[in-house]
C-alpha cells in the first residue's frame, strides 16, 4: 500500500537551503572585507596621529612656544589642504586657549578645532569623537592627547570622514549586494531544484502507476547519459522484468490449471460413470463419497488459482462501478442465509464509485460476510457500513464472535491458515488468503479491528465523485 | 436436437460427445476452429459447444465469425481458464454462457438444455401459467390459488428462471450464476443458494399442492418435474 501522508517539496527546500548558503558565505566575506577594511584605515590614522604627536613631543623638550608655533604652522599649511586631515588643538591647564605672551587671544583656537572635546584632560586611551572644525565642519575624529609642559594639553587627530564616508557606502553596497545575491541565489537554486525534482517527479509517477495501473508505462531513455539516464535506464529494466515475471507466472499458473484440473475431471467422470453402474446403495455411497473429496479438491485447487491470479495484479478489466450496488448484490444471497441463523443484520451504506472488477470483489465481499455469519453467536449481530469523505471510502463489516487475537491477525490471511476457534466450521482456510490478494489487486487496504467483542474488519480506497 | 461440438483434445471430445448422446441429443464433433466455423455456417444446429483454446482459429473468434454471418445458433463456451476477463469477451462475442473445465456432465446437459429453451421461447409473454401459479412479469409479482405470494426481487427472479427452464435439471452454479450474476468459477459458498431455494420453496409450496420445486439429490433441482421434455 501507498503511505499517504504530507510530504513537503524537496524544491523547496533545495532552492532556499541553496541560496541561503550561498549568500551566507558571500556576507561572510563581505562581512570580513568591510571589517579589514576599516580596521586598515583606522591604523593608518593612528599611525599619523602617532607620528605627529612624537614631532610635537619633540618640540616639547624645546619648550611650549615651539609647539604652539609649530601648531601654528601646521594648521595654516592644513587649511589650505582639501581634505584637511590632521586636527590638532592646543590648550592650557584649563582646557582652553591659553594667552601667550604677547596676549594675542584673536588668534584663538590654536589649531582647528574650535574646542576641547567632551573628553578628560588625562584620557590616554585612543579615542574615536565626533568633532566640530574651526570652519565649521562636522568631522568624525581619532584622536590622542598629548600632555605638555606645566600641564598644557595638545590633542591630535585625524579626521575619519572621508574614510567613513567610504565605508559607509561600502557597507550600503555590500548589504545591496547580500540581497541581490540572496535573490540571484535563490532564483538560481530554484531553477537548477526544479529540473532535478521535476525528473525525480516523473520518475516517481511512473513508479506509483505500476502498482495499480499496470506495467505499460516506461521512463523516456533519451536526454545525458548521466546519473538520471542510468537510473531510467534501471527502473525500466526493472518494469521489464517484472512484466515477464507477471506473464510467466500467469502462463505457469494457466498451465498448471490444464495439467491438474483435466486428470481430477476425468477421474470424477469416471467415477460418476461407475455410479450408473453399481447396483447397490452402499458402493455407491463409497463412489459418491469419493466424488466429494474429488469436489473438495477441485475447489480448493480453485480458489488456490483464483488467489494466484488476483496476486498478479492485472486490472485491465476494471471498471467504474457503484460498491453499493455490489454490496446489496451480495446481500441478496446472505441476507436470508442470516436471517437463517438468528442473526441481525444492520447495514449503513452509502453510493460510492470506485475502479475494479466487480465479479472478484463480490467474491471478497462473500468471504467476508460469509466469515462473519460463520462465528456470529445465536442472536449475534452484524454491521456493514460503507461511507466515503475526500476520495476516500471506507467499508467496515463487524460481528460480535469470538473475534482475533491481536498476535494472529497477521497470520490469518495466510494461505490454509484457520484459527483455532474455527475447528468444526467447514472451510478449507483460504478465504481470507483471497480476501487480501483481491484486496491487494485493487489497492485497498484491510484492517482488522476489534469489535469489542468481535472482529470489524475495515476496508478503505480510493473513492470517485 | 442437433449439436456441433467443437474441441480438439480427443479424450475431452470423445467425453462431451459421450455425455451429450447420453442425453438424447445428435452429436457432431469438430478438432479445430476452422472446420467448426465452417461446419457451423454451412448447416444449421441447435446448439453449439466451443472449447476456447482451439488450434487455427479459437472459440471466440469463431463465435465473432459466424454472429457476423448472422448464424445465432445458441453457443456455450468451454474453458480451463477461469480469468474474469475470459468471461467478458466470451459473453460479449455472442457466446450465451460460460462453462469451466473441468465440469460435471449435469452440468453441461443443463445448461444446454436450458439454452435451447431459451431459443424456443417467444416473445415475452404477459405472464407465465402454470398449475394454479401466475407468474406476472410487469408487476414482478406471483399468484398462487388465487393468493399473492410475497416474494423478493431474487426470489422472484429465482422462480422467474425456473419458470422459463420448466422439467429440467437446474444446477446450483446455473442458479448463482443466471439469478445471482455471480461470475463462474467464484464460490460464494455452499449455503447460500439452499437457503434462496428453501425460502423460495417455503413461500410457494408449503401452503400449496403440487409442489413445485423438487430437489434432485446431489445434482440440482427441477421446477415442475411434470413438465419434464424429452
Amino acid at each position: 500500500m501507498l503511505r499517504r501522508g504530507r510530504r513537503r517539496s524537496a524544491l523547496l527546500r533545495l532552492a532556499f537551503g541553496y541560496a541561503a548558503f550561498f549568500t551566507c558565505s558571500v556576507g561572510i566575506l563581505f562581512l570580513v572585507l568591510h571589517v579589514t577594511i576599516e580596521d586598515f584605515m583606522h591604523r593608518q590614522a593612528r599611525s599619523a596621529v602617532a607620528e605627529e604627536i612624537a614631532r610635537i613631543n619633540d618640540k616639547n623638550d624645546l619648550g611650549l612656544r615651539e609647539v604652539e608655533t609649530y601648531i601654528r604652522d601646521r594648521t595654516r599649511d592644513l587649511a589650505t589642504l582639501p581634505s584637511n586631515r590632521l586636527i590638532y588643538l592646543y590648550v592650557d591647564a584649563d582646557l582652553r586657549c591659553p594667552a601667550t605672551t604677547s596676549g594675542r587671544l584673536a588668534n584663538c583656537p590654536i589649531g582647528n578645532l574650535l574646542q576641547w572635546p567632551d573628553v578628560a584632560r588625562s584620557e590616554s586611551r585612543w579615542r574615536q569623537f565626533d568633532v566640530v572644525l574651526s570652519n565649521g565642519e562636522n568631522a568624525f575624529a581619532m584622536i590622542k592627547i598629548l600632555p605638555l609642559r606645566h600641564d598644557y594639553r595638545v590633542l591630535v587627530g585625524q579626521n575619519l570622514s572621508p574614510q567613513q564616508r567610504m565605508t559607509d557606502e561600502l557597507g550600503r553596497l555590500l548589504i545591496i549586494g547580500a540581497v541581490l545575491t540572496l535573490a540571484i541565489g535563490g532564483a538560481g537554486g530554484w531553477f537548477v531544484a526544479r529540473r532535478i525534482v521535476r525528473r525525480i517527479e516523473r520518475i516517481n509517477l511512473l513508479c506509483h502507476e505500476v502498482g495499480p495501473q499496470g506495467l505499460g508505462g516506461r521512463l523516456p531513455e533519451t536526454g545525458p547519459n548521466d546519473e538520471f539516464g542510468e537510473l531510467s535506464q534501471n527502473i525500466n529494466g526493472m518494469l521489464d522484468r517484472i512484466s515477464e515475471l507477471m506473464s510467466l507466472t500467469r502462463s505457469t499458473t494457466d498451465q498448471i490449471a490444464h495439467d491438474l484440473r483435466t486428470p481430477l475431471a476425468r477421474l470424477r467422470i469416471k467415477l460418476e460413470s461407475l455410479i450408473e453402474r453399481l447396483p447397490d446403495s452402499e458402493n455407491v455411497a463409497v463412489a459418491e463419497s469419493a466424488i466429494d473429496d474429488i469436489e473438495a479438491i477441485l475447489n480448493t485447487f480453485a480458489a488456490l488459482l483464483e488467489i494466484a491470479k488476483n496476486e498478479s495484479g492485472d486490472t485491465s478489466t476494471f471498471e467504474r462501478i457503484d460498491l453499493r450496488a455490489t454490496i446489496e448484490q451480495v446481500l441478496e444471497l446472505y441476507r436470508p442465509v442470516a436471517e437463517e441463523s438468528g442473526l441481525q443484520l444492520k447495514t449503513e451504506i452509502e453510493t460510492v464509485w470506485i475502479d475494479g472488477n466487480e465479479g472478484v470483489l463480490k467474491q471478497m465481499l462473500a468471504n467476508l460476510i460469509d466469515n462473519a455469519i460463520k462465528f456470529s453467536p445465536p442472536d449475534g449481530r452484524i454491521g456493514i457500513a460503507l461511507a466515503s469523505q475526500d476520495g476516500r471510502f471506507e467499508l467496515s463489516i463487524s460481528d460480535n464472535g469470538p473475534g482475533i487475537p491481536e498476535n494472529q491477525r497477521a497470520k490469518i490471511f495466510e494461505r490454509f491458515y484457520r484459527s483455532a476457534d474455527s475447528d468444526g466450521v467447514a472451510g478449507h482456510g483460504l478465504g481470507l488468503s483471497l480476501v487480501r490478494a483481491i484486496a491487494r489487486r485493487h489497492d485497498i487496504q484491510i484492517d482488522l479491528l476489534d469489535n469489542n467483542p468481535g472482529l470489524k474488519v475495515v476496508l478503505m480506497g480510493k473513492a470517485y465523485t | 436436437m442437433q449439436i456441433l461440438v467443437i474441441e480438439d483434445d480427443p479424450e475431452m471430445a470423445a467425453n462431451t460427445v459421450r455425455i451429450l448422446t447420453e442425453a438424447g441429443w445428435t452429436v457432431e464433433h469438430a478438432e479445430d476452429g476452422r472446420t467448426g466455423l465452417q461446419m457451423a455456417a454451412a448447416r444449421s444446429f441447435d446448439l453449439l459447444v466451443v472449447d476456447r483454446m482451439l488450434p487455427k482459429l479459437d472459440g471466440i473468434s469463431v463465435l465473432r465469425r459466424l454472429r457476423e454471418i448472422d448464424v445465432t445458433t445458441p453457443a456455450l463456451i468451454l474453458s480451463a481458464l477461469g480469468e474474469p476477463s475470459d468471461k467478458v469477451d466470451g459473453l460479449e462475442s455472442g457466446a450465451d454462457d460460460y462453462l469451466a473445465k473441468p465440469f460435471a456432465a449435469d452440468e453441461l446437459v443443463a445448461r444446454l438444455r436450458a439454452l435451447s429453451r431459451r431459443s424456443q421461447a417467444n416473445a415475452h409473454p404477459e405472464v407465465i401459467l402454470i398449475e394454479d401459479l401466475e407468474i406476472w412479469l410487469k408487476s414482478k409479482s406471483a399468484v398462487r390459488g388465487g393468493k399473492p405470494l410475497d416474494l423478493t426481487d431474487s426470489e422472484f427472479r429465482l422462480l422467474h428462471y425456473f419458470a422459463q427452464h420448466q422439467g429440467d435439471l437446474i444446477t446450483r452454479n446455473m442458479i448463482l450464476e443466471h439469478v445471482f450474476n455471480w461470475r463462474p468459477g467464484l464460490d460464494p459458498g455452499t449455503t447460500v443458494v439452499e437457503v434462496a431455494i428453501s425460502r423460495l420453496r417455503s413461500k410457494l409450496d408449503k401452503d400449496f399442492d403440487p409442489p413445485l420445486l423438487t430437489t434432485v439429490r446431489r445434482r440440482g433441482y427441477v421446477f415442475n418435474a411434470a413438465a419434464r421434455s424429452s
